[in-house]
């Protein structure tokens, strides 16, 4: 190897400098110059979740080039712990079960359970295209539903749940789309974290850089980059910034790797974040994370504290109810208490035995009580209160009231107590997209080349959520991200 | 002296690894008392890395699916799990005690060998 002249020097240096001021700028002040090695996409898409591994078959599908960044081994975001519900309307599986879900009934109640606060252009665009999504799932990917059945309001007959067998609906998801992947050879690079955007002198994003375990790489992208790396459910910092007191330290439902890449990749760009102190929580068993939210919702029972006495109107759902745990005791711990009288008690029973869970049981009340370690007096009164209340129509007047309209009375034993806490399941905050997904920023303004789906992207949910929207929102915001590239690229 | 302590100290790491190898019964003591050498599973210069999955389904089963199949039984099957398929090494360590993955969030009563 020859010795590098004076006069090379010069010209690498004036080279650099012409890239400098020519090239892709780095968002972060701090950027390596140059980059190890640059490969090119048309699309560019963080996170092999639902969000993201749909917008990548979608993309391909529209004849463009995805490439699929995964920080992890393995999609390893909040899917693979998803019952698989997806809230849908105008369906073929509901036309052929002879059910009328229409698009403005979904969209009227979307928008009251997050209590006006949804953004109307998002809901409705999903109200617009998730039946036709949920036939591709079906007809492309080769997602297998459930009969729709009839459910309490908002669900109705528009939960889509997907046939898992043995494993999570959501796990079976992400092994169908992976497979999907697979059969059109799209590449997913797994340990590869995307750790910033890249941006020209117009703040177009045109990049990705990320960190594999070869080290730093630039990434070009064509037609855009979909952020699709699900909210920050797992990250304590923004939690505890964002939200802040006992919700930022709830036990987690879903994945600990969803950490707000969301955030960090978009804040520099100014996008706009919206919806950053809502999130969605619910019963599970920490230490075995058995979900017990049958029990929770059963109709039967009562739900006491560690101190043995009813904190909550059993009424409420299982999302009020664990939003209120944390607030109602300091323990974050409560127990559902039910009697034989509930029909699937022993296959509740069945679910924690199986997974090793502590339970428990005795013909008597006392006997339960004694066996859950609670003050057995207080438990006693606690039923002998609730089953009083019921004789005399007065289970309003209890402190706290129970409202329910068909009350059981808590008389046949065997008596369970099931143990739960409250848990994180997801975070609803991110950048706004707008209905075409693109990220806007603080000034509504779309930011080209980049886009959000899925748990990534900020407006579609707020307070609640017709069951079934995370996935639904993560299928129909990744599939339009893709087609929105496609189309960027055809018209570049 | 000062000079055989320092090799005996050099050599020492060796010997227990050597001895660790016949006499437990770790996943790699078990593959050696087969017969097999090292380099069978460790196909890099030095054996520092676990093997990949690829490796290890040469000989054991033959796709992951087929593992899958082969574990059904299993209350839960270790092969086929929500979180997809892990290298074969997050559970099975070749010279420490087997760990099983899915007890980082659940109290499964399953044992990996």
């Amino acid at each position: 190897m020859g010795r590098i002249s004076r006069r090379d020097m010069m010209k690498g240096c004036l080279m650099a400098a012409a890239a400098g001021a020519l090239g892709p700028v780095s968002t972060a002040a701090h950027a390596v110059v140059p980059a190890p090695s640059t490969k090119i996409y048309d699309a560019i898409i963080l996170g092999a979740g639902t969000a993201g591994l749909v917008a990548a078959i979608e993309a391909c599908d529209r004849g463009i080039k995805p490439v699929v960044l995964e920080k992890m081994d393995l999609p390893a975001g909040n899917s693979i712990y998803a019952e698989g519900g997806i809230n849908a309307c105008g369906t073929r599986a509901q036309r052929q079960n002879g059910v009328t879900e229409t698009r403005d009934a979904l969209f009227a109640d979307m928008m009251k359970v997050s209590a006006g606060q949804a953004d109307p252009a998002l809901t409705r665009a999903y109200v617009e295209q998730i039946g036709e999504d949920v036939d591709w799932l079906q007809d492309t990917i080769g997602v297998k539903f459930h009969k729709v059945r009839e459910l309490p309001y908002p669900l109705l007959s528009r939960v889509h749940f997907i046939d898992g067998g043995s494993i999570t609906g959501g796990g079976m998801l992400i092994r169908l789309l992976l497979a999907a992947c697979r059969k059109r050879s799209i590449p997913i690079l797994y340990h590869t974290k995307a750790v910033e955007l890249i941006t020209d002198r117009k703040m177009a994003v045109t990049g990705v850089r990320a960190l594999t375990e070869e080290g730093l790489v630039d990434f070009q992208a064509r037609g855009g980059v979909v952020i699709a790396t699900g909210g920050f459910s797992a990250n304590r910092e923004m939690l505890c910034e964002y939200m802040g007191g006992v919700m930022s330290r709830l036990p987690l439902r879903g994945s600990p790797y969803v950490t707000g890449e969301n955030i960090t990749l978009a804040r520099p760009l100014f996008a706009k974040l919206v919806h950053m102190d809502q999130f969605h929580c619910g019963p599970i068993v920490p230490e075995t994370h058995v979900n017990p939210v049958d029990a929770l919702n059963s109709g039967y029972g009562i739900i006491v504290d560690l101190r043995g006495k009813r904190i909550i109107d059993e009424v409420e759902t299982y999302v009020a109810k664990a939003r209120a745990l944390p607030n109602l005791t300091p323990e974050n711990r409560a127990y559902q208490l039910v009697d034989s009288n509930w029909p699937a008690v022993k296959k509740m029973a069945d679910k924690f035995a199986g997974m090793n869970s502590p339970f428990f049981v005795a013909d008597t009340v006392e006997g339960m009580a004694r066996k859950a370690g609670l003050p057995v007096e207080a438990v006693a009164a606690a039923v002998t209160g609730y089953n009083d209340a019921l004789r005399t129509n007065s289970l309003k007047d209890l402190n706290p009231p129970c409202t329910r309209k068909h009350p059981h009375a808590m008389d046949k034993g065997p008596f369970y107590a099931f143990p739960w806490a409250s848990g994180m399941t997801a975070t609803f905050g991110g950048p706004k997209i707008d209905a075409n997904a693109q990220v806007v920023t603080l000034e509504d303004r779309p930011i080209k080349g980049l886009y959000a789906a899925g748990n990534a992207a900020g407006g579609l949910l707020f307070r609640d959520y017709v069951g079934g929207s995370q996935l639904g929102g993560a299928t129909v915001f990744g599939r339009i991200a893709a087609r929105q590239i496609a189309k960027a690229c055809k018209e570049a | 002296m000062k000079k055989s302590l320092s090799v005996s100290v050099l050599l020492a790491p060796c010997l227990a690894f050597a001895t660790s190898v016949v006499a437990d019964n770790n996943l790699a003591d078990r593959h050696a008392r087969k017969g097999l050498k090292c380099a069978q599973c460790h196909v890099e210069k030095v054996p520092s890395e676990a093997p990949k999955m690829d490796r290890c389904l040469k000989c054991h089963g033959g796709s992951y699916e087929e593992l899958g199949k082969a574990s059904a039984e299993k209350q839960p099957n270790p092969h086929y799990t929500h979180v997809g398929d892990k290298e074969c090494a997050v559970c099975h360590k070749g010279h420490t005690a087997p760990e099983f993955f899915c007890n980082d969030c659940h109290r499964f009563k399953v044992q990996a060998p």
